[in-house]
C-alpha cells in the first residue's frame, strides 16, 4: 500500500509493480513480457514553479519480452520517450528504439550471455549495473558475460560497454567475481549452524582518454582504472556478520576534482534475528569511491559501482521525498542501527495480534579533507600554486555533518477491521551536500515528522485507508501537512485523494496546496492509473541514488502489466 | 574439501586475477606537468618599442548571468559602446549565486569561472544586483559598481581626461590548433613614470557562445531565448587570477615582457577566442590600460 502512495506521489515515475510469471511450457518455449506506459499532460502552473512544457504531453513507455526454451533464452526491451521524457527524467533519454537485447544459454552450471545484461558483484562497490526506471537510471552493460558455478563456487566474468542513453560509453568495463559458499562446498558444513561465504571481485575500466588540461596543468591520466574488493559473510545461528572492503586505484575524475589518491571503502554489518526481535548495526566509510566509465561524467550518468545506503529508505511522502539522503560517493562515513521487535500476542500491549515496533537511527558525516597541500610551480615569470594532485589525506577525523535520522514506527492491528501505523521521525540534513535538492537557501534543515496511517477493512471487498502526516521545521520551505484518503473496493478499483499543504512557507504567497486525485483499476496482472493534480517539487531516491523531481500540474495516465 | 569437478578452476582463477590486476595503470607523482617551457624557436618573442602616442583604452566589465532577464539590456548598451569606440575593451563576467548558476533543464550551462567569481567577490558586483558593471574598476562616488545606463558617459569621461595611455600594452599570441597550445607574450611599455605598484592580468575571452538566456520584454515565451549569442565571455585566467606584479616605480621608457603557455580546452572555439590583458594599480584596483587581441588573426 505504501508503495502505492509513493507512486501516487511521484506521478512522473513509472510505477513499480512486481509481476509474477506463469510459464506456459510447450514445444515453442515460453514467452513472458512486461510493459508499462506513462503519459502526462502538463498544465501551466507558475506559482508552484512548474517548468513550462511546450510539448504539453509526453510519454515514457517500454515493452520487455523474454523468451526461454530449455537452456536457451533471449529478450529485448523497446523503449519510447517522446516527444521528450517525462519531466524529471534526464532529457538525453529522448528517443525510441531497442537499446537492450540479449541472448544466452544455460548448460548445467554454465551460463553465457551475449548482448545486454545487468550484474552486481558483492554489495556493488566494484560493479553494479541495474535499472531504476523511476530515477531514469539504467547502466546495463552490453557485451559478454559468463557465469559458472560448481559445488558452491560461483564465478562470473563480464566484458562490455555501458549504456549511455542511446549510445555506449567510450569506456569498457572488464570484471571478474568469485565467491565460495563453504556450506555448499564442504559436505560437513551442509547443515551446520555455522555459515561462511567468502568472495572477491576485480573490475577494470578502460577509458581511452588523452590528456586532461586544467588551468596551466596537463594531467597524465591512467588509461585503465582498477577496483578490487573482498567480502566475507559469517553466520552462526541467529547471528550474522558481513563485511566488504574495496580499493580503487588512482582515478582522477570530474566528481573527485581530479585527485590521484586511491579510493577505499569499507562496509560492515552485524545482524541478530530472534523470534520476536532483531537488531542490525552497520558502519561504513567511503573514501573517493566515485567510479565511472567516463571520467567527465557527473550526476547519475555512467556509474560503474554502487555504494549501499546506510539509512532507512522511507516510504511516507513527507519523510521520503523532501529531505532524503543521497549517498556521497566521493566520501562519507556513517553508522546505522535498526531494531525491530514484536510485543507478543496475548500480552497487555500486544493484544490479539501483537504489536510491531521498529526503531532506526543513522548518522552520516563527510571525511576530513582539509589537509591538502599545494604545489608550487615556477611558471613563466612567476610562481603558481596548484592544489596537490594526490589530493587530501583524510585522517580518521570527521568532516562536516551530512545527515541524521532517528525514527520510530509502531504498527498495531487491533482486530480484523482496524490497523494503525504511527511513525515519528527527526532528521537533520545538510543541503549544501545533498545538492540534488534545489529547494531553498537555508542549508541546514532540522525537521520533525509525524505520521498516522489507519486502515479500516470494512468488509471483504471494501477498505478505507487514511493517512495524516505533518512535518515541522523552521528552515527552508518550512512546515508541511499531508492528508490522504484511499478507498479500495477489491478486486478492481481503488480511489484516492491526497493533499499536501506547505503551511509554513516563509513567503506567505507560497503556502500552497498540492492536491492530487487518483483512480486505479486492477485487472489481473494489469494495472491502470489515472491521476490529476499537483506534484510538488522534491527529491526521489532509490537506494541512495537520487534525482530532483520538478513541480508539475496535470493529468497522468499510467499502465503497467505483464503476461 | 572435494573439488574434483572444479579441478583446474583454482589455477584458472589465479591466472585471471593476475591478468586482471595487470589491467590497471598507476600514474606516478606528481601526476601532472605544467605547460611552462616555451619553445622560443617555434614561438619567437616579438619585437616591441614604445609608441608615445599609444591610445588609452578603457575596460568595461559586465557582470551578468543567463537567468538574469535584464542583463541582455546591458549587453546591448555594451555592444553600442564598442561599435562607436575602438578604444574600449569588454569583458562579460558570468558570476554570482542568483543568476549565473545552472538551472537545468532550461539553463543547463555553467559559465561561471574561478576567476570571475574571485572578481565578483572582491568588488561585490552581483550582490549589488545584476546587471551591473565596472568601468576601469574606478570608484565613482565611493563605489566601483556602475549601472549600465551610466557606462557610455563614464567611458567618454575617462577617455577625454587623458586620451594617451600611461602604459602601452602589446599582446602577441601563437596558437597551434593540433596541440591547442597557446603562447602569449605581453609587453608593457611605460609611457609615463608610475610610482604605484602595478599588476598585469591576462585572461582568455570567448565571443559568440550560443546558449540560453532569459530576456525580459522581448515577447519571448517565458522570456526564454535558447540561442542567445554571448559575447566577450570570461573563460579562464592565463596569468594568475590577480595577475603578476610589474613592480613599483616603473620609469618612463621601461619595457617589461611576460609570457605564458597554456593548453586551450577542446570545448573553446579558437576562432572566437581573444586574449585580454590589463594593467591595474594594486593600491586601489584601478585599471590604467587594457587591450585584447584574437588568437587567430
Amino acid at each position: 500500500m505504501k508503495k502505492h502512495i509513493l507512486t501516487g506521489l511521484s506521478v512522473l515515475g513509472l510505477s513499480a509493480v512486481t509481476y509474477s510469471q506463469t510459464p506456459k511450457e510447450n514445444n515453442w518455449g515460453t514467452l513472458t513480457g512486461l510493459a508499462g506506459a506513462d503519459v502526462q499532460f502538463y498544465t501551466r502552473d507558475s506559482i508552484i514553479g512548474a517548468p513550462v512544457v511546450p510539448e504539453k504531453m509526453r510519454m515514457n513507455a517500454f515493452l520487455f519480452l523474454n523468451y526461454r526454451k530449455g537452456g536457451f533464452y533471449a529478450g529485448a526491451r523497446m523503449e519510447f520517450y517522446q516527444p521528450k521524457p517525462l519531466l524529471g527524467i534526464d532529457e538525453r533519454f529522448q528517443g525510441q528504439g531497442i537499446p537492450y537485447y540479449f541472448a544466452g544459454y544455460q548448460y548445467k552450471g554454465l551460463d553465457i550471455t551475449a548482448g545486454g545484461f545487468y550484474e552486481q558483484f558483492g554489495n556493488g562497490l566494484t560493479l553494479r549495473s541495474y535499472e531504476a526506471r523511476q530515477l531514469g537510471f539504467d547502466n546495463f552493460l552490453q557485451g559478454f558475460r559468463v557465469k559458472y558455478n560448481v559445488k558452491g563456487i560461483y564465478i562470473k566474468g563480464v566484458f562490455g560497454r555501458m549504456r549511455d542513453f542511446w549510445t555506449w560509453s567510450r569506456g569498457t568495463v572488464r570484471g571478474i567475481d568469485a565467491e565460495i559458499n563453504f556450506n555448499e562446498t564442504v559436505p560437513k558444513l551442509k547443515n551446520s549452524k555455522f555459515r561462511l561465504r567468502v568472495g572477491g571481485s576485480f573490475v577494470s575500466v578502460n577509458r581511452p582518454d588523452g590528456e586532461k588540461v586544467i588551468g596551466q596543468e596537463v594531467l597524465a591520466l591512467p588509461l585503465n582504472v582498477g577496483n578490487a574488493a573482498g567480502r566475507l559473510n559469517l553466520g552462526y545461528g541467529n547471528f550474522s556478520l558481513s563485511g566488504e572492503f574495496a580499493y580503487k586505484f588512482n582515478d582522477p575524475s570530474t566528481p573527485n576534482h581530479y585527485i590521484y589518491k586511491p579510493g577505499a571503502s569499507a562496509l560492515l554489518t552485524a545482524t541478530y534475528a530472534a523470534t520476536n526481535w532483531g537488531i542490525s548495526v552497520g558502519a561504513k566509510r567511503i573514501d573517493n569511491f566515485d567510479y565511472r566509465t567516463d571520467r567527465e561524467a557527473v550526476g547519475n550518468r555512467l556509474l560503474v559501482n554502487w555504494v549501499p545506503m546506510l539509512n532507512k529508505q522511507h516510504t511516507y511522502a513527507l519523510a521520503a521525498s523532501i529531505y532524503p539522503y543521497a549517498v556521497q560517493y566521493v566520501g562519507e562515513q556513517g553508522l546505522q542501527a535498526d531494531l525491530n521487535f514484536t510485543i507478543p500476542r496475548g500480552s497487555k500491549l500486544g493484544g490479539k495480534y501483537g504489536m510491531d515496533i521498529n526503531i532506526n537511527a543513522s548518522i552520516v558525516y563527510g571525511l576530513d579533507t582539509t589537509n591538502r597541500p599545494s604545489r608550487a610551480t615556477v611558471f613563466g615569470s612567476d610562481t603558481v600554486l596548484t592544489p596537490d594532485r594526490y589530493g587530501y589525506s583524510a585522517g580518521a577525523g570527521l568532516g562536516k555533518e551530512y545527515y541524521q535520522d532517528f525514527n520510530i514506527e509502531i504498527t498495531k492491528k487491533f482486530n480484523k477491521k482496524w490497523k494503525l501505523t504511527v511513525m515519528y521521525m527527526q532528521l537533520w540534513a545538510n543541503l549544501n551536500v545533498l545538492t540534488v535538492s534545489t529547494l531553498g537557501k537555508d542549508p541546514f534543515v532540522h525537521a520533525h515528522i509525524g505520521v498516522a496511517d489507519l486502515t479500516w477493512r470494512i468488509n471483504n471487498s471494501h477498505s478505507l485507508r487514511i493517512e495524516a502526516e505533518g512535518m515541522y521545521t523552521k528552515q527552508d520551505q518550512g512546515s508541511w501537512l499531508m492528508g490522504l484518503v484511499e478507498w479500495t473496493f477489491a478486486p478492481h478499483w481503488s480511489v484516492s485523494l491526497m493533499n499536501q499543504y506547505n503551511i509554513g512557507h516563509p513567503v506567505p504567497e507560497k503556502r500552497l496546496n498540492y492536491p492530487l486525485g487518483s483512480v486505479v483499476y486492477n485487472m489481473g496482472s494489469h494495472r491502470f492509473q489515472l491521476s490529476y493534480g499537483r506534484q510538488r517539487a522534491g527529491v526521489l531516491c532509490i537506494g541512495g541514488v537520487c534525482r530532483a523531481v520538478p513541480a508539475a500540474n496535470g493529468l497522468t495516465l499510467g499502465y503497467i502489466g505483464s503476461f | 574439501m572435494n573439488l574434483k569437478t572444479g579441478k583446474g578452476l583454482l589455477p584458472a582463477l589465479l591466472l585471471l586475477l593476475t591478468a586482471a590486476l595487470s589491467s590497471c595503470d598507476k600514474v606516478p607523482a606528481p601526476y601532472s606537468t605544467v605547460a611552462s617551457n616555451i619553445d622560443t624557436t617555434l614561438y619567437p618573442p616579438p619585437s616591441f618599442s614604445i609608441d608615445p602616442n599609444a591610445p588609452r583604452k578603457v575596460l568595461i566589465e559586465d557582470y551578468t548571468g543567463h537567468t538574469c532577464g535584464n542583463c541582455p539590456d546591458a549587453a546591448v548598451v555594451l555592444k553600442g559602446i564598442l561599435a562607436s569606440n575602438p578604444n574600449v575593451v569588454a569583458l562579460a563576467v558570468h558570476a554570482g549565486s542568483t543568476f549565473a548558476p545552472p538551472q537545468p533543464p532550461k539553463y543547463p550551462d555553467d559559465w561561471r569561472t574561478e576567476v570571475g567569481t574571485a572578481f565578483d567577490n572582491r568588488f561585490g558586483v552581483s550582490s549589488a544586483g545584476q546587471p551591473n558593471g565596472l568601468i576601469n574598476r574606478r570608484s565613482v562616488s565611493g563605489s566601483p559598481i556602475v549601472f549600465h545606463t551610466s557606462w557610455a558617459n563614464l567611458v567618454n569621461q575617462y577617455l577625454s581626461e587623458d586620451p594617451i595611455a600611461d602604459v602601452e600594452l602589446a599582446v602577441k599570441t601563437y596558437f597551434d590548433p593540433s596541440t591547442r597550445r597557446l603562447v602569449t607574450y605581453v609587453h608593457s611599455g611605460f609611457v609615463e613614470t608610475i610610482s604605484d605598484e602595478v599588476n598585469l592580468g591576462v585572461y582568455l575571452v570567448e565571443d559568440s557562445i550560443v546558449g540560453a538566456q532569459k530576456w525580459y520584454n522581448q515577447g519571448l515565451v517565458d522570456d526564454y531565448m535558447h540561442d542567445y549569442v554571448h559575447m566577450d565571455m570570461l573563460r579562464r585566467n592565463i596569468s594568475p587570477i590577480w595577475g603578476v606584479s610589474l613592480g613599483a616605480n616603473n620609469a618612463a621608457g621601461k619595457i617589461q615582457r611576460r609570457e605564458w603557455q597554456i593548453v586551450v580546452p577542446a570545448e573553446f572555439h579558437a576562432e572566437h577566442l581573444k586574449v585580454l590583458a590589463f594593467v591595474y594599480k594594486v593600491s586601489n584596483n584601478e585599471v590604467i590600460q587594457a587591450t585584447d587581441v584574437h588568437i587567430i588573426e
